[in-house]
């Protein structure tokens, strides 16, 4: 993965032809073909690149001189803005989702008012960046031909509107259909799942239920397709229709209100301060760029680092955790923390061509600083990680650590144990000092007050 | 009454769709054409409503626009 950022082609950029992404001295750079002049110079000259950038519906670019992979085929190459951590759909919440729908829809309106429109519209060209989503994919656009049906339809109900309804109307878990179907969720099995009810929902009933449908009636036929033309208000009233659709979805966890949903802790008030002193002294002391809070909750902590502008990628398995943070940040404005989907038991993997499309969990690190704070009895106990590979797996992630340590008499722990046979004799502070010392070296250790938690803060002997 | 409706509009779009789906067979086949078929009898079905969507939110906001007396002679005395 290193050899490809340094110099090589990104590996999930190869279905466009009209251009692909490609690092050079390990920046992100975009061959534009030549097939795509005419579209490239339109989204320029007529001024759709512009309006979209100022409202950061769009990654800016440069056009830059630098020597093109592939220079037949080569009309220009930009270089992006860089984005500073890549995160897919199975890694968002509810409202992240909805979010990336809504500012696809309303890019491609605005493109409409140019004579343009999206010719794909996949979740994954959607990324965070600085809080908003952001249309990462320049090759996007496509030149408005009237009468011409919407290309990108299909994709837009795999990506968007069928994903959201099944967590909206069925699961919330729903969403980590995207890890199994590369090209979202397909619809006739978004139809089988959707409750019954949603039948009478004139946008479902269309854009998945009837749609899914039509796609089986017409998998084995030839159809004359040409001389069907839609016009541009139908193509208007259809973008209208599915944007409308998603903006009344909504998802609340089990009706519970969000104040009361993360209230389960055993902290004091005197602890929780003086945690949030130890872990802002430790960040003070590594001085990261990027932070991975593993296990963020609803992001008390991660704030600690995004408030100081670093950039903070706060995990959680939760969703409805994970939910509440991101309407927090959106809330608040906030431009530095991510709050992303993750289950550290089974973490992103490499998916796609050659399991490189969209990559691992790990393959995006290493984080300058990782917080695994109140996490280590909950892999050790809940999940009979031995200290060994939680160890080895920080090693991989990291270059800094600030973790807690949650000693077997912690009320915590307690309840964990209290259903299960205590298997954990090797559950003490120095067990755990070991392992961690194969990887790390011990920097600092503080006794959180009124509690017997540890902070540690180390540092990977790897560098 | 309100979901007698959606279910009348239900029908009547399943009877459009119906009625509009080709049957000859003299082209190209390809996964997508399910998708091409109903985005067309959807966008049909749907353009109309859109047009006068679009039409009464013109005059809101047209109405919405139109600056009353008070505000001219407040703006003419600057």
């Amino acid at each position: 993965m290193q050899k490809i950022k340094n110099n090589g082609t990104e590996p999930g950029s190869f279905r466009d032809p009209c251009g692909f992404l490609f690092y050079r001295d390990g920046s992100i750079h975009r061959q534009i073909n030549t097939i795509y002049k005419e579209d490239y110079d339109h989204l320029i000259n007529s001024g759709l690149y512009k309006t979209l950038v100022d409202e950061n519906f769009l990654i800016p670019h440069e056009e830059v001189n630098v020597s093109a992979p592939e220079p037949e085929k080569a009309y220009k190459i930009i270089k992006p803005e860089p984005i500073p951590f890549i995160s897919y759909p199975y890694e968002w919440c509810f409202a992240q989702l909805k979010d990336a729908a809504l500012a696809t829809f309303k890019i491609q309106k605005i493109a409409l008012d140019f004579e343009m429109t999206l010719k794909d519209c996949s979740s994954y060209n959607i990324q965070f960046v600085k809080g908003k989503p952001v249309l990462i994919d320049t090759l996007s656009f496509e030149k408005y031909h009237e009468g011409r049906p919407w290309i990108a339809y299909r994709q837009s109900c795999q990506h968007f509107l069928a994903p959201l309804a099944l967590m909206s109307y069925k699961d919330i878990r729903l969403n980590q259909l995207f890890r199994i179907y590369i090209d979202g969720v397909p619809l006739d099995l978004a139809s089988s799942l959707l409750p019954s009810g949603t039948n009478f929902n004139f946008s479902l009933l269309s854009h998945i239920h009837l749609h899914a449908r039509s796609q089986k009636h017409f998998a084995d036929k030839q159809v004359k397709i040409e001389g069907r033309k839609i016009s541009r208000l139908s193509f208007m009233g259809l973008i209208d229709n599915l944007e409308s659709a998603i903006k009344k979805m909504d998802w609340k966890p089990g009706g519970t209100e969000w104040a009361d949903y993360y209230e389960d802790t055993n902290y004091s008030t005197e602890a929780i301060n003086h945690k949030k002193k130890i872990v802002a002294d430790f960040l003070e002391r590594t001085g990261p760029e990027i932070v991975w809070d593993i296990g963020a909750n609803d992001g008390l902590f991660s704030r600690i680092a995004s408030d100081k502008g670093i950039l903070t990628i706060s995990f959680d398995i939760d969703p409805a955790a994970v939910q509440k943070n991101y309407i927090h940040s959106v809330e608040k404005n906030e431009n530095y923390i991510l709050p992303l989907l993750l289950d550290l038991t089974n973490p992103s993997p490499g998916t796609g061509w050659e399991n490189t499309e969209r990559t691992s969990l790990i393959q995006r690190g290493p984080a300058d600083t990782a917080f695994a704070l109140a996490l280590i009895h909950h892999l050790a106990i809940s999940n009979n990680l031995p200290f060994a590979k939680i160890a080895d797996f920080f090693s991989q992630v990291c270059k800094s650590l600030i973790i807690e340590f949650v000693p077997k008499d912690d009320s915590q722990v307690q309840r964990l144990l209290s259903t299960r046979e205590d298997i954990f004799p090797d559950y003490t502070a120095q067990n755990f000092e070991i392992e961690f010392k194969k990887y790390f070296s011990i920097e600092n250790t503080v006794g959180i007050e009124s509690s017997k938690r540890i902070m540690y803060l180390m540092k990977n002997k790897r560098g | 009454m309100k979901y007698f409706k959606t279910f009348l509009t239900a029908l009547g779009f399943i009877a459009l769709f119906y009625l509009i789906a080709p049957n000859r067979i003299c082209g190209y086949l390809d996964a997508g054409t399910g998708s091409y078929i109903i985005q067309i009898i959807i966008a049909i079905a749907i353009g109309g409503a859109f047009g006068i969507k679009l039409f009464w939110r013109r005059i809101y906001g047209f109405f919405k626009k139109t600056p009353n007396k008070k505000e001219v002679n407040a703006k003419d005395k600057k």
